[in-house]
């Protein structure tokens, strides 16, 4: 781990004279204020700081991104159990982007997309685009994950290779491997694709291969067809093998759930497998947007449900929104089903903006004795500047858990930007490809 | 420890002067960091574009496919959004559901809206996959509130 200290220390002394000739600054500060009740009647009043904001030269050659938040309860009483105060630092890296080629480099805390990896990393990254339609990317570092134990001994890493052709397709691959106290945790290999063989059809999927299980974890795909004058038709594929999709979780819930068998001793048997096929077609009218959808969950142990609805919605980024959906979850047994319904109304008025949200979820099975659960929530907002925006709002509730829940929200949103009066580099070429 | 550290710097190194060659070799512009024209609604990039970028076009379904052009094409996504925006979802470690943030984008599709402590323990056994990319092995501290 020192030497990559060192490596990062040595990078930032090379690299920061080199930006200092210009910083832009700009981000956002979200404040908010929450006032509601825990399940066991404790009363919360927590004020968040949610603070991001970027800094570099005029160029946006070198970035450096942060983000995280900080809380402090107001109140006396504990917060879960946990400190009266915490936070988490999201995100903190230093980004080089070359003029050409899309080629990158992070260094810090951020998060990695690509093929099997959706990761928080504290470590390094980078990738190009290389010759005849090809892209490579690579990643290393300490994973940032729920603290099971120490991070002493964890590291990650992995890349991703792909190949493409302009509007027809994309298809990458890449592997990741983690270790875990010096053991290994996860290797996971994958597949991505983006076909689009006509420009009214598109598929898109990726495959999951858990390489210390030696069998396929999870494909999901994603066909996309239309529009067909105003019809879209969009069909869902997922199949997933629990013992090989979950194996690394650290959520005790998911963990315990595969370890109890047989199913008889828990929700979840590990040797279950989930196959999903779902068909969403949707009518377009203009603003105003007409679907019906239907899901079908086919197991291997648990027998199958059902999910399926429609939704009828208006938006129009000037004056504000509406919808109400209506959906059925079918599950095979009886605590396995419910109604839902839900109605929005959003509308602006120059800088005031009004919400309201009703949600219904009736359950063919009594949860702690009641069988419906309703919300409906209230907000408002006011544009005091092109850069400052408060709003509140106050949600009513009674469900399974709360005969009569009350939580109310305030919230300040300020955008700043500043720019420096230093002379900008020389102006760089930018294109799009 | 030293080992794996050393076996990433090797990589990192290797990836670096890789990109270096590259970069002096193939000398395509790179993508634009920002959209040159503003975009103040969910854009639908299919009406200008029919290659690749149509796919990120933001229609009624796509808070449920987005998860396949951020694994492709981030660096499209960072045209428009910031790392916040994402941040407000996949964290690592969050407190507030993304639906108490944003109750005034009700057309958002913002998960666990309403009473979802009731809800999951449906939704948990029909999909459990589902839970797993948000909270699988991050951001669930208040998972571990009941299951201990």
């Amino acid at each position: 781990m020192r030497i990559i200290t060192r490596f990062a220390s040595a990078l930032l002394v090379l690299i920061l004279p080199a930006a200092s000739w210009a910083a832009d600054l700009s981000g956002q500060s979200r404040t908010y204020l929450q006032y509601r009740e825990a399940t066991d009647s404790t009363k919360l009043l927590p004020l968040y700081e949610y603070l991001d904001f970027r800094a570099g030269d005029k160029s946006e050659t070198f970035l450096f991104h942060f983000g995280g938040w900080y809380r402090y309860d107001l109140k006396d009483e504990s917060f879960f159990g946990k400190d009266k105060s915490t936070g988490d630092l999201q995100y903190a890296y230093l980004r080089y982007r070359s003029a050409k080629n899309n080629a990158y480099a992070n260094l810090g805390r951020f998060v990695v997309n690509q093929g099997v990896a959706a990761e928080h990393l504290d470590g390094a990254a980078a990738g190009t685009d290389l010759w005849g339609g090809f892209e490579i990317s690579a990643y290393g570092g300490i994973p940032v994950e729920t603290d099971l134990d120490s991070r002493s001994g964890d590291s990650l890493y992995g890349g991703r290779i792909s190949q493409g052709l302009g509007g027809l397709y994309r298809i990458g691959l890449s592997y990741l491997h983690e270790k875990n106290d010096s053991i290994d945790f996860r290797k996971e290999e994958g597949l991505d694709l983006w076909f689009r063989p006509i420009n009214s059809a598109e598929l898109v999927g990726s495959m999951l291969y858990n390489a210390s299980t030696s069998a396929n974890a999870l494909t999901s795909l994603y066909l996309t067809l239309g529009p067909f004058e105003n019809l879209t038709l969009r069909t869902q594929y997922m199949a997933v093998s629990y013992k090989d999709y979950f194996t690394t979780t650290t959520l005790n819930t998911l963990s315990a759930f595969l370890l109890s068998t047989p199913s008889t001793t828990g929700p979840l048997d590990p040797n279950e497998k989930l196959a999903l096929i779902g068909e969403e077609a949707s009518l377009s009218f203009g603003k105003t947007n007409i679907s019906v959808d239907y899901k079908k969950y086919d197991y291997d142990i648990a027998g199958s449900a059902d999910y399926y609805g429609a939704k009828i919605a208006y938006t129009d980024a000037q004056y504000g929104s509406s919808g109400l959906a209506l959906h059925r979850m079918d599950g095979e047994t009886k605590d396995r089903q419910y109604s839902e319904y839900r109605l929005y109304v959003s509308r602006k008025i120059q800088k005031v903006d009004l919400t309201a949200d009703a949600l219904l979820v009736k359950y063919d099975v009594e949860i702690n004795g009641v069988k419906s659960a309703y919300t409906v929530a209230l907000a408002g907002g006011y544009a005091l500047s092109p850069k400052i925006k408060v709003g509140a709002d106050i949600e009513y509730a009674k469900n399974p858990y709360y005969d009569k829940d009350v939580r109310a929200f305030l919230k300040l949103v300020f955008n700043f930007d500043f720019a420096s009066a230093a002379p900008a580099p020389p102006a760089r070429k930018k294109g799009r490809n | 420890m030293k080992n794996s550290s050393s076996k990433i710097l090797v990589l990192f190194m290797l990836a670096a002067a890789l990109a270096v060659v590259i970069v002096a070799c193939v000398g395509t512009a790179s993508m634009a960091t920002k959209h040159p024209v503003a975009v103040e609604k969910m854009p639908l990039c299919s009406a200008c574009h029919n290659d690749w970028r149509a796919a990120l076009s933001h229609t009624t379904d796509f808070a449920t496919r987005h998860k396949f052009p951020a694994a492709q094409q981030k660096l499209a996504c960072a045209m428009c959004h910031k790392d916040s925006f994402c941040a407000d979802c996949h964290a690592n470690k969050e407190e507030l559901k993304p639906s108490d943030k944003y109750k005034d984008s009700p057309e958002r599709a913002m998960p666990h809206r309403g009473d979802y402590i009731s809800q999951h323990k449906i939704d948990g056994k029909i999909n459990p996959a589902s839970c797993f990319p948000c909270h699988g092995r991050q951001n669930n501290e208040r998972c571990r509130v009941c299951h201990l």
